[in-house]
């Protein structure tokens, strides 16, 4: 009975939906105050009708009711309870739900931020979010209903994908669906102004926290999965151009340069049929990440039970929702009038486009690179896959420019001004670059790519650490005491700064996982000693375990560095019965300078055990790097809140 | 307003189509070829009747009940197990046919995790078509029997081996294309 109540909440906001867009396009050219609070008020309904659904449908895994397939599918009693609630959102149909879920929340957040005063364009924008809402919801309904009962109702469940059961993995799915359903604001945003027909910086700078929501929630989203795939996949790398991977990277990649342009168009309103263009883009690419991982398209480790009849489904929305804007966009992008703005070459407006020109074209490498197999398959029937080759002669060459200018962008100035510590920066940069090229060089086994990729990170660190340098001395507070700190931290915009520090530690991190990483593998037994550089390893012993829904082999390892300590590695393989699946389970000792990752693998106790062994330096850099720049996102729009609501304040003490 | 039509803001959407058409294209191809889902084997078929003592529902409310279930009483001929629980929404839908068949071979039922009572109950609104009803109440039978869900019906033939079984409500075209011509060629 109460999973029927799901449904019928679902039901209710799909009518709800459809009779909101009517409304909509009936009072698109009679736009009035009352309509748009009438569409205000529905789009909270939307979102509470939603809410209660996904409510029952975790209520549904908590208890176990295997009455419902999908439950039935992907649950059982044994499983810790956080799974099971993860498990909500661990299948095709739960997630989908969490994902509209999540487009109603956004659509409800926008409608009632106080700082719009163009009710027009709010009215638009609620609009296409709702028509964008009422496509998932006709997709849930018609081929993905999460409250499907079944004929026969199964004693126990078939258990969750033992490789999702991990806490990693149990928030990589919400963050990514905030990150990709975020972009929808934008877009909705972009979609208003071409059908509104007119933009100015307010829009600008109204477009540009949800920008960065969405952008930081898709980079925690991406890190996470990436940490995921490097600690319970077993294989050691973090990062394998997987084409769900890029389905995630590419509108991370769009939004990345949407988060740039849209400061040059706040600022100077130029580039605004480009930044609308991105806008969509943006968007464009969450869809077809989901079209991707849930169509069967391209087969993946991630994907889900695939169905090529929801593929078709996810196409028509894909048409209609991306299709139309972009048809809107050829006939009426040229409406929009640009100033005629002069800005030197130096200029802030230059290094944002050089940015553009570069993430544009790293996204349509990665574009390619992952639709390449398809087109092949689609007109000779071949089944190729591309890997990491393709992407490191592609992909990191692009990114090196990017670098090497986000270093010193910070210090140009807007328009024609001059650059005042211009030369005095890069002569600084140069040298310490060089050396750290010296030093670099002098490092055993290192190759002229480690070279460039850690003299890239050194050299975006110090033009980082410059650039708040100079920020903090014109601030002209000592730092003296510790709350003068927060002082000096409120008084600066640092967002970016924490982003891009970010992308220096993680450049860090991949230099020393890509090109320092040492590696072992071969057979031991117990009692054996090994060692990797001045790492020393000894199998101490070997053990069966049972666990709530698994039983574990597992091998004891002692760790040994500079013969001192440093503790115990317990490397598992686990056999989850129910699902009737293995999975390793890595250990991993992590500490600053890098992680001691090992892998056990078959074996018995007289020929002894498989293993293999990394030592990963720097590694855990990778994702504290990815945790800073979204950090950046976060502080940004603190801090852009901070002054849009002092701007407020002082605008009215002059009325 | 005049506006210019300049073919590179048509650029995004042709590109965006292309892709479009060839996503389709493939989609298209996977649909042609996929396979149907293959039905749930039993482990059990062709071998005996899992040896594990089945209690007898107590369904006059008696305070002891000891007796067990006997299957070797039935074995002269092919006879019918049939899972099933009072709180399972299918075993109602399953009722009708499971009546028309116990007209045919006998029927025994096992109650799978269900409160005497209970069974009582519903016996009593959808008629009780067995000849003898086993309680499982902690689901340890079904296990042992390799159930995957109520409602579950099994074949037995006169040797004691099970031949058939049938997860999920019984349907009136499974009743006739599958059960009927196994009894038909047991008679004959």
């Amino acid at each position: 009975m109460i999973p029927e109540l799901g449904h019928v909440f679902l039901v209710l906001a799909f009518v709800a939906s459809i009779m909101q867009i009517v409304f909509w396009t009936y009072h698109i050219n009679s736009f009035n105050e009352l309509a748009l609070d009438i569409l205000k008020k529905s789009a909270l309904l939307n979102c509470i009708f939603i809410l209660i659904s996904f409510l029952i449908l975790t209520y549904s895994f908590i208890i176990s009711d295997f009455s419902l397939l999908i439950v039935s599918n992907n649950s059982h009693t044994l499983k810790p309870l956080i799974y099971k609630i993860s498990g909500t959102w661990g299948n095709h149909e739960g997630s989908l739900l969490l994902w509209v879920l999540i487009l109603s929340s956004f659509t409800f957040l926008v409608s009632y931020k106080k700082t719009h005063n163009n009710g027009e364009l709010l009215f638009s924008i609620i609009g296409v979010q709702t028509l964008i809402l009422c496509l998932f919801l006709a997709f849930i309904l018609l081929t993905s209903n999460p409250f499907e009962r079944v004929s026969a109702i199964p004693i126990e469940g078939r258990g969750l994908n033992p490789l999702l059961q991990d806490p990693g993995l149990a928030f990589h799915p919400p963050m990514l669906y905030v990150g990709y359903v975020g972009l929808s604001v934008s877009f909705s945003f972009a979609v208003g102004a071409l059908i509104t027909g007119k933009i100015n910086k307010e829009w600008a700078q109204q477009i540009r926290p949800w920008i960065t929501i969405a952008w930081s929630a898709l980079t925690m989203g991406i890190a996470l999965g990436s940490w995921w795939a490097y600690y319970e996949l077993g294989w050691g790398g973090w990062w394998f151009w997987d084409p769900v991977e890029n389905a995630s990277f590419m509108p991370w990649l769009i939004a990345t340069a949407l988060l740039h342009s849209i400061r040059i168009l706040e600022t100077r309103l130029i580039f605004i049929n480009w930044c609308i263009l991105l806008s969509i883009l943006g968007f464009a690419f969450s869809l077809l990440g989901t079209f991707i991982v849930r169509s069967g398209l391209l087969t993946s480790v991630h994907s889900f039970a695939s169905d090529p009849s929801r593929g078709i489904f996810i196409l028509i929305i894909l048409v209609i929702s991306v299709g139309g804007p972009l048809i809107l966009y050829a006939l009426k992008s040229s409406l929009f009038r640009e100033q005629k703005v002069q800005f030197n070459l130096l200029s802030k407006e230059s290094a944002l486009l050089i940015n553009n020109l570069f993430f544009t074209t790293a996204t349509a490498t990665v574009l390619i690179g992952t639709l390449y197999p398809l087109f092949l398959d689609a007109f000779n029937g071949d089944k190729i896959s591309i890997g990491p080759a393709y992407y490191n002669a592609t992909f990191a060459p692009i990114m090196a420019p990017i670098i090497l200018l986000m270093a010193i962008a910070p210090f140009f100035n807007w328009g024609k001004g001059k650059s005042k510590n211009l030369l005095k920066i890069i002569a600084i940069l140069i040298t310490t670059s060089l050396v750290s090229v010296i030093t670099l060089y002098t490092i055993d086994g290192s190759s002229i790519f480690a070279i460039i990729c850690g003299s890239l990170s050194i050299w975006l660190f110090v033009g980082v650490v410059s650039d708040l340098i100079i920020k903090f001395t014109e601030t002209k507070i000592k730092l003296n005491k510790v709350s003068n700190l927060f002082i000096y931290i409120s008084k600066n915009k640092i967002g970016m700064n924490i982003a891009h520090l970010g992308v220096a530690i993680f450049l860090a991190g991949v230099t020393g996982e890509q090109f320092f990483k040492t590696e072992f593998s071969g057979r031991k037994n117990i009692g054996d000693t090994f060692s990797i550089g001045n790492r020393v390893l000894e199998f101490k012993n070997f053990e069966t375990i049972n666990g709530p829904n698994y039983q574990s082999e597992m091998g004891i390892f002692t760790l040994h560095h500079n013969s001192k300590f440093i503790g115990y590695l317990k490397p598992e393989k686990r056999y989850y019965p129910t699902e009737q699946t293995q999975t390793t389970e890595a250990a991993i000792i992590s500490n600053f300078l890098g992680d001691t990752y090992i892998v056990l693998g078959e074996g018995n106790y007289e020929t002894g055990w498989s293993i293999r062994i990394y030592f990963n330096p720097l590694v855990s850099w990778i994702w504290a790097g990815a945790f800073l720049m979204a950090l950046g996102g976060v502080t940004s729009i603190i801090q852009n809140k901070k002054t849009f609501n002092n701007a407020t304040k002082v605008s009215l003490n002059e009325i | 307003m005049k506006s210019k039509f300049s073919i590179t803001n048509f650029l995004p959407v042709i590109l965006f189509s292309f892709i479009v058409i060839i996503s389709g294209l493939v989609l298209y191809k996977l649909r042609s070829s996929s396979s149907p889902p293959s039905n749930i084997t039993s482990q059990l078929i062709g071998k005996k009747i899992p040896e594990v003592p089945v209690k007898l529902a107590n369904l006059n409310l008696n305070i002891n009940n000891e007796e067990f279930l006997n299957f070797k009483n039935y074995q002269n001929q092919l006879f019918a197990v049939n899972f099933f629980a009072s709180w399972c929404a299918p075993c109602r839908v399953e009722a009708p046919l499971i009546e028309d068949l116990s007209k045919i071979i006998p029927v025994i039922g096992i109650a799978y995790k269900d409160k005497d009572i209970d069974t009582k109950k519903f016996l009593e609104e959808f008629g009780n078509p067995y000849k003898k009803i086993g309680a499982d109440s902690s689901g340890k039978i079904a296990i042992e029997w390799g159930v995957y869900g109520v409602p579950e019906t099994f074949l037995i033939n006169e040797k004691g081996d099970i031949i058939y079984r049938h997860a999920g409500p019984l349907l009136y075209n499974v009743f006739k294309s599958e059960i009927l011509p196994l009894i038909k060629n047991k008679n004959q």
